[in-house]
C-alpha cells in the first residue's frame, strides 16, 4: 500500500482517507498528528453523519495534563488500497487526525523540501520510483 | 451515531468511566505485573475483560466474545490514560446536538 499526501504552507501533514460508518462514507482530509497515539480521531461534524458504532469509552491525556472521558467508535476506512478497521476518537474539534496508532507498522516519509509526504507499508514499491529506477 | 445495546441499564458517560474503573482497579495488579503496555477492554457488568496489542484488537476480541453491541471501557496497562493528544487542551465541550444513551 502507497499513499500519496501532501504538505500545506504551514507544513503541516495531510492525508485522505476515507471513512464508512453505518449510514454513510466520507473521504477526509486527516493531519498527520504524531503527538495523538490513538488511530483516527474524528470531528464531531464529521463523525455524527456517518453512523459510526458507539463501541465504548476510554481516558485521553490532553496537552495540558488533564484527563478527558471521551467516546470510542468503530469504523472502517480506506486508504490507500487497504481498508482495514479501527477506533475513532470522537470529539469537537475543526481537524480529523491521524495518530501514532494508525501509522504503527507502516514507513512515513516527509520531504519537506520538496513537499513530498508518502505513507506505504514495508516492502511496498512505489511503482513511479520503480519505473524511474528500472528506465534504461 | 448509533447504539443499538438495549440492555436495561443505562449510564452516563463519567458513571461508566467510574465503574469501568472501579472494576479495573481490582485486576490493576494482577494485569500491570504482566501485560504492561498492552491495550485492555472491560466489562465491569459482567465482571471480565479482553487482551489486545493495540485498542481496535482489544475492542474487537471483547465484542467477538461477548456481543457486538455491548460497551466497553478501554485502558492501556500501566498507564494513566489509554490515549494521549498533545494538540488538544482541555476546555469546556459539550454535545448540545448529539445526546448518546449510554446502555450496559
Amino acid at each position: 500500500m502507497i499513499l500519496h499526501g501532501h504538505i500545506d504552507n504551514k507544513n503541516q501533514l495531510w492525508v485522505p482517507i476515507t471513512v464508512a460508518g453505518n449510514q454513510g462514507r466520507k473521504e477526509v482530509t486527516a493531519l498527520i498528528d504524531t503527538g495523538f497515539t490513538g488511530e483516527l480521531l474524528l470531528p464531531l461534524h464529521i463523525a455524527v453523519p456517518l453512523g459510526l458504532k458507539l463501541a465504548g469509552a476510554s481516558s485521553c491525556k490532553l496537552g495540558d495534563g488533564s484527563i478527558s472521558k471521551q467516546m470510542l467508535f468503530s469504523a472502517s476506512i480506506t486508504w490507500g488500497t487497504q481498508t482495514r478497521d479501527i477506533t475513532v476518537n470522537v470529539i469537537d474539534v475543526e481537524d480529523a487526525l491521524i495518530g501514532g496508532g494508525l501509522l504503527h507498522g507502516y514507513v512515513l516519509t516527509v520531504d519537506f523540501q520538496q513537499k513530498t509526504l508518502i505513507v506505504k507499508e514495508p516492502g511496498t514499491d512505489d511503482p513511479e520510483v520503480e519505473f524511474i529506477e528500472n528506465r534504461p | 451515531m448509533t447504539n443499538d445495546n438495549n440492555q436495561e441499564n443505562r449510564f452516563s458517560l463519567d458513571e461508566f468511566s467510574r465503574q469501568s474503573e472501579a472494576y479495573y482497579s481490582q485486576i490493576k495488579k494482577e494485569l500491570e505485573s504482566k501485560y504492561k503496555g498492552k491495550y485492555v477492554a472491560v466489562d465491569f457488568v459482567s465482571k471480565k475483560y479482553w487482551l489486545g496489542e493495540t485498542a481496535t484488537e482489544a475492542l474487537t476480541q471483547a465484542k467477538a466474545q461477548s456481543s457486538p453491541d455491548r460497551l466497553f471501557y478501554l485502558l492501556q496497562i500501566g498507564y494513566p490514560s489509554s490515549f494521549s493528544i498533545q494538540s488538544i487542551t482541555s476546555r469546556p465541550y459539550s454535545h448540545p446536538k448529539y445526546d448518546f444513551a449510554w446502555s450496559h
